[in-house]
């Protein structure tokens, strides 16, 4: 696992465009997140409640996942590159097994969702303790559990864009399958169409593990749940992604 | 001779074609196997096949007598078609990688980026390279684990005539350090020079299979020429003594039935009133033999 992590590692140490995406990633989480209290919007909502614990793991994770994308394109990228430039075909010939290949990737998206989970363990801790009401970091240190939901949310996605670029294989359809898939296709057309099985889809289930604060019904905390269901499918898909690469890394050829 | 490579009745289907079918041979240590076809013929495929990018539709084949196929592939060298790296980064930081999915010693980078003479481009980025250069990174990395098989894919393809010859060089170091060599090439004179065995190949298919010099004693062949080309030529063709009359820059070759000799044939032409003023015997090049099994 660390010699596959390290060879990952050697690919990107050197590599711009990962530096950009993980920089723009952290960035725009960090601005949207210390801004989050200044929000405008209309509804029950009351955003100065951000800042208090235990709420701020919450918050910083729902931010969090706003950039999903970011990552999960990153991985797209990062994957055809090797199968254009015939780096990942030249790794096999060279003795590295294809389940090693994917897991690879696999480690490497891990890490990246590592990242997701200190980002908001930090940005969360870090502003309830400097911007709000004076209350102890240990008031519902059990709401500890999003920033494991935030990791999850971003290796799930980030699995999806794995499959998706093993499958179409070019960056540029790759990532305009992807955006589709994830900002129009499920979002608006299966919301549309396929209203009944709309929340068992996978970004929505996904996103459902982070429940948007604007679909809370008042502004304690916690008391939304989401369907068990619901929760077992954005648990199912990742594996389902993850079983896709396999499949056609091992049984097709390169 | 330990046999390194045993490949048994491999086959590989694309839809209704099959561009290797039902291919048989072995490899054994020492050897610099050639796998000798024109274009199309199911060299790479072949190849593709025993380094593990391609699935075998049929078949089996087996690396140093039946090791696990994922060990086996980091006891071999392989160039497959063109050289595969990153090319946002260095010589050196490219074979970083290869070292580490090899599991080979990092002090092997520097030894092997000085044999095949990049050493002093090492910090240089992959997409600066010239295509000789490429083509001797990617035998670097083929050399880093002090491989026990290399595999070459028309290793000098695309390169000029410098570069084909430090190509050429660097097989021919390999070979003399006792290297055991699969070399697939079109090139005929290639596979000539450096080859102990080969294959030949058309539309997937072995035509010939053997040791070198057996495919190259084969009939003797003579080269003539006349005052008369074309008396020649058709008093050659009519004479039960040769067999495969052809003109070619300016000289008539034929081959000799097993019961001719030179002075035979050049008695029977001056007896057909030809004057001949040229009559040697050439060797019988893997070209030759090749078109021959080609056009057939």
């Amino acid at each position: 696992m660390k010699r596959l992590l390290t060879i990952e590692w050697l690919k990107v140490r050197n590599y711009r465009t990962f530096h950009v995406y993980i920089g723009l990633y952290i960035l725009l989480i960090l601005a949207v997140y210390a801004g989050f209290d200044s929000f405008k919007i209309n509804g029950p909502i009351d955003l100065s409640v951000v800042y208090k614990f235990p709420n701020v793991w919450y918050y910083a994770a729902y931010v969090s996942t706003w950039f999903a994308a970011i990552p999960a394109l990153l991985m797209i990228n990062l994957v055809c590159n090797e199968i254009s430039y015939r780096t990942m075909r030249q790794h096999i010939i060279d003795g590295m097994s294809r389940v090693d290949y994917l897991k690879g990737k696999l480690i490497l998206a891990g890490a990246i969702s590592m990242l997701t989970g200190i980002l908001v363990l930090l940005i969360g801790s870090l502003f309830g303790i400097l911007k709000g009401p004076s209350t102890s970091i240990l008031d519902g240190i059990g709401e500890i559990s999003y920033v494991l939901r935030a990791m999850w949310v971003s290796f799930g996605i980030m699995t999806a864009a794995i499959f998706i670029a093993i499958v179409v294989k070019r960056s540029a359809l790759s990532i305009l399958f992807f955006l589709l898939l994830y900002w129009i296709i499920e979002p608006i057309i299966g919301n549309m169409w396929l209203t009944d099985i709309y929340p068992y889809l996978p970004f929505n289930s996904l996103d459902e593990f982070i429940t948007s604060p604007f679909q809370l019904k008042s502004i304690s905390f916690g008391k939304t749940s989401t369907p068990w269901d619901v929760t077992l499918a954005g648990i199912i898909y990742p594996l389902l992604f993850i079983a896709g690469s396999y499949h056609q890394l091992t049984k097709k050829d390169l | 001779m330990e046999i390194l490579l045993e490949v048994k009745n491999l086959k590989k289907i694309y839809g209704r074609i099959a561009a290797v079918n039902d291919i048989s041979f072995s490899v054994k240590k020492g050897q610099v196997f050639g796998l000798l076809g024109p274009n199309g013929s199911g060299k790479t495929t072949l190849l593709g096949c025993l380094t593990g990018i391609l699935l075998p539709s049929s078949g089996s084949f087996d690396w140093f007598g039946g090791a696990d196929f994922d060990g086996a592939r980091k006891r071999l060298g392989a160039l497959i078609e063109t050289p595969n790296f990153f090319p946002y980064l260095s010589a050196a930081k490219n074979l970083e990688i290869i070292a580490k999915i090899k599991e080979c010693p990092e002090n092997r980078i520097d030894e092997v980026l000085k044999e095949v003479d990049l050493f002093d481009r090492r910090n240089d980025a992959f997409k600066t390279f010239s295509l000789g250069m490429k083509q001797r990174l990617a035998i670097a990395a083929a050399l880093m684990n002090n491989p026990e098989v290399l595999i070459l894919d028309e290793p000098t393809n695309g390169l000029d005539p410098q570069g084909i010859n430090e190509i050429r060089n660097l097989i021919i170091k390999q070979q003399q350090a006792g290297k055991t060599i699969i070399l697939a090439s079109h090139l005929l004179n290639e596979v000539e020079k450096v080859c102990t065995d080969v294959v030949i190949l058309r539309k997937g298919n072995v035509l010939q299979h053997g040791r070198v010099s057996d495919i190259l004693s084969g009939k003797l062949r003579i080269a003539v020429s006349a005052d008369n080309m074309e008396l020649l030529q058709s008093k050659l063709s009519t004479l039960t003594l040769v067999e495969n009359v052809n003109l070619k820059d300016g000289m008539v070759y034929a081959e000799l039935q097993d019961n001719a000799n030179i002075s035979s044939i050049n008695k029977s032409l001056v007896e057909a009133g030809v004057d001949v003023n040229h009559l040697v015997q050439v060797k019988t090049d893997l070209e030759s033999e090749f078109l021959k099994l080609v056009q057939k």
